[in-house]
């Protein structure tokens, strides 16, 4: 294969855009689930109801959808509020929709997580007299993680592979790298089949750091009764 | 016992603690005053409910650090004396997920006492562990007894009772059965309640 016919430097900016696109949103994401599911447990039933809102509506309407949605809708509103045209940035706007779709299915994940910390722990550091900011540091956050890990992995691994729907707003990610060598060479096969081994090889990597964060979570647990 | 330190919000009702009236009646206390005076009640639980990610000695220093504002080096010192004297200072660098339920509630003992609580309250703190591992922990609590500290103890274990307290009072149903020392009380108690709950437990040892 000649340099996959030119097409190798293209694909490999993808895979970077790709991958750019994918851990941008996690870090995001993660923040907006952690608030999500401080919200949902809020004392503050209007908070609690504007989370149930935002997990509802995101969780319940198509990825690609809610893209397309935010993408235009952002346009149109960043038009509307400049009194001029402007163009939503592909990275942007594609990182701000999988960061409410991620943030999203993270509050539940988190939730769960914080209610599998045995209550006697925060009990304990309650009657220690440590603040609702120290109980959240170093009793929820640290044991939360044991029990947010598997669910988190799983859904790293649908972010990973979402980014491809960002193509749909002209992000230059793999997919669409792929894509356009695959129409200007008429070879289809080959250059999906290496968008296919590359996104494999990014989610094999990712599983082999799940497992190891998991051994390093359960530090001190695992030979619990 | 749990609404003491507020851990349980009381209905109705005073508390008094050192002289000091700190709730009466339906009035909620402040979200900083119920800190101050848990900082001051320290609490050993039923289930110890040490905090399984952390080791032994961080179990202990993590409210003294971040509650009374120690330095981590003096909380480490003050951490090590605490297990030297509840018998683990071997175990510092253990997880509580390694220790027996003794040793577990021993800890908890230490973490509690980090605090300089004015005051220790233990909620049956030897019903979750094994017969065998029940006197060791009793070992350390008669140990602080007669240090003089003020203790506040829910039991079953009335031998223990009667021996470490000097006053006693038995519940049954939310209601003061018997009250008083614990030599009259163990000798010639009144409420045939208690006297029943006596010879059930001690009945066949003929005491």
């Amino acid at each position: 294969m000649t340099e996959l016919q030119g097409f190798g430097d293209q694909i490999a900016l993808g895979a970077f855009t790709t991958l750019r696109t994918a851990l941008t949103s996690l870090a995001l994401g993660i923040g907006v689930g952690l608030c999500g599911a401080a919200a949902k447990r809020s004392r503050v039933r209007i908070i609690r109801w504007l989370a149930g809102c935002y997990t509802t509506i995101v969780r319940g309407v198509p990825e690609l959808l809610i893209i397309l949605i935010l993408y235009f809708g952002g346009t149109v509103a960043l038009t509307t509020v400049f009194g001029r045209y402007v163009e939503v940035d592909a990275f942007a706007a594609g990182v701000f929709a999988l960061t409410i779709v991620f943030g999203a299915y993270a509050t539940e994940v988190f939730r769960a997580a914080i209610q599998a910390v045995p209550s006697g722990q925060i009990e304990a550091a309650q009657a220690l007299g440590l603040s609702r900011f120290c109980v959240w540091c170093f009793v929820i956050l640290p044991q939360m993680w044991r029990y947010a890990l598997p669910g988190l992995g799983n859904l790293w691994l649908t972010l990973l592979k979402d980014t491809a729907l960002i193509s749909v707003v002209g992000l230059e990610d793999l997919m669409r790298k792929s894509s356009i060598a695959a129409g200007s060479t008429h070879d289809p096969l080959t250059f999906y089949s290496i968008a296919a081994s590359l996104y494999l090889l990014f989610t094999s990597v990712s599983l082999v750091g799940l497992t190891w964060l998991e051994r390093r979570a359960d530090r001190g647990v695992r030979f619990a009764k | 016992m749990r609404c003491l330190n507020f851990l349980e919000e009381p209905t109705e009702g005073e508390i008094w603690i050192s002289g000091r009236r700190v709730r009466k009646g339906g009035s909620l206390a402040g979200y900083q005053e119920v800190n101050a005076l848990r900082a001051k009640l320290g609490m050993v639980f039923q289930h110890f409910n040490l905090w399984s990610c952390k080791t032994v000695l961080e179990n202990i220093i993590e409210a003294p650090i971040h509650v009374l504002g120690i330095s981590k080096r003096d909380a480490c010192l003050r951490a090590e004396e605490l297990l030297l004297k509840v018998g683990l200072a071997d175990k510092r660098n253990d997880y509580p997920a390694h220790l027996s339920g003794g040793q577990q509630q021993r800890v908890a003992i230490a973490r509690a006492l980090a605090m300089q609580p004015e005051i220790l309250l233990f909620d049956e703190p030897t019903s979750a562990l094994d017969p065998e591992l029940v006197g060791e922990v009793l070992k350390v609590i008669r140990a602080l007894a007669d240090e003089g500290r003020t203790m506040l103890i829910v039991t079953h274990e009335l031998g223990f009772a009667r021996q470490v307290s000097n006053h006693i009072v038995f519940l049954h149903q939310g209601q003061i059965e018997e009250e008083g020392n614990p030599d009259q009380l163990f000798t010639k108690p009144s409420s045939p309640r208690f006297k029943q709950f006596l010879s059930a437990q001690f009945g066949e040892r003929g005491q």
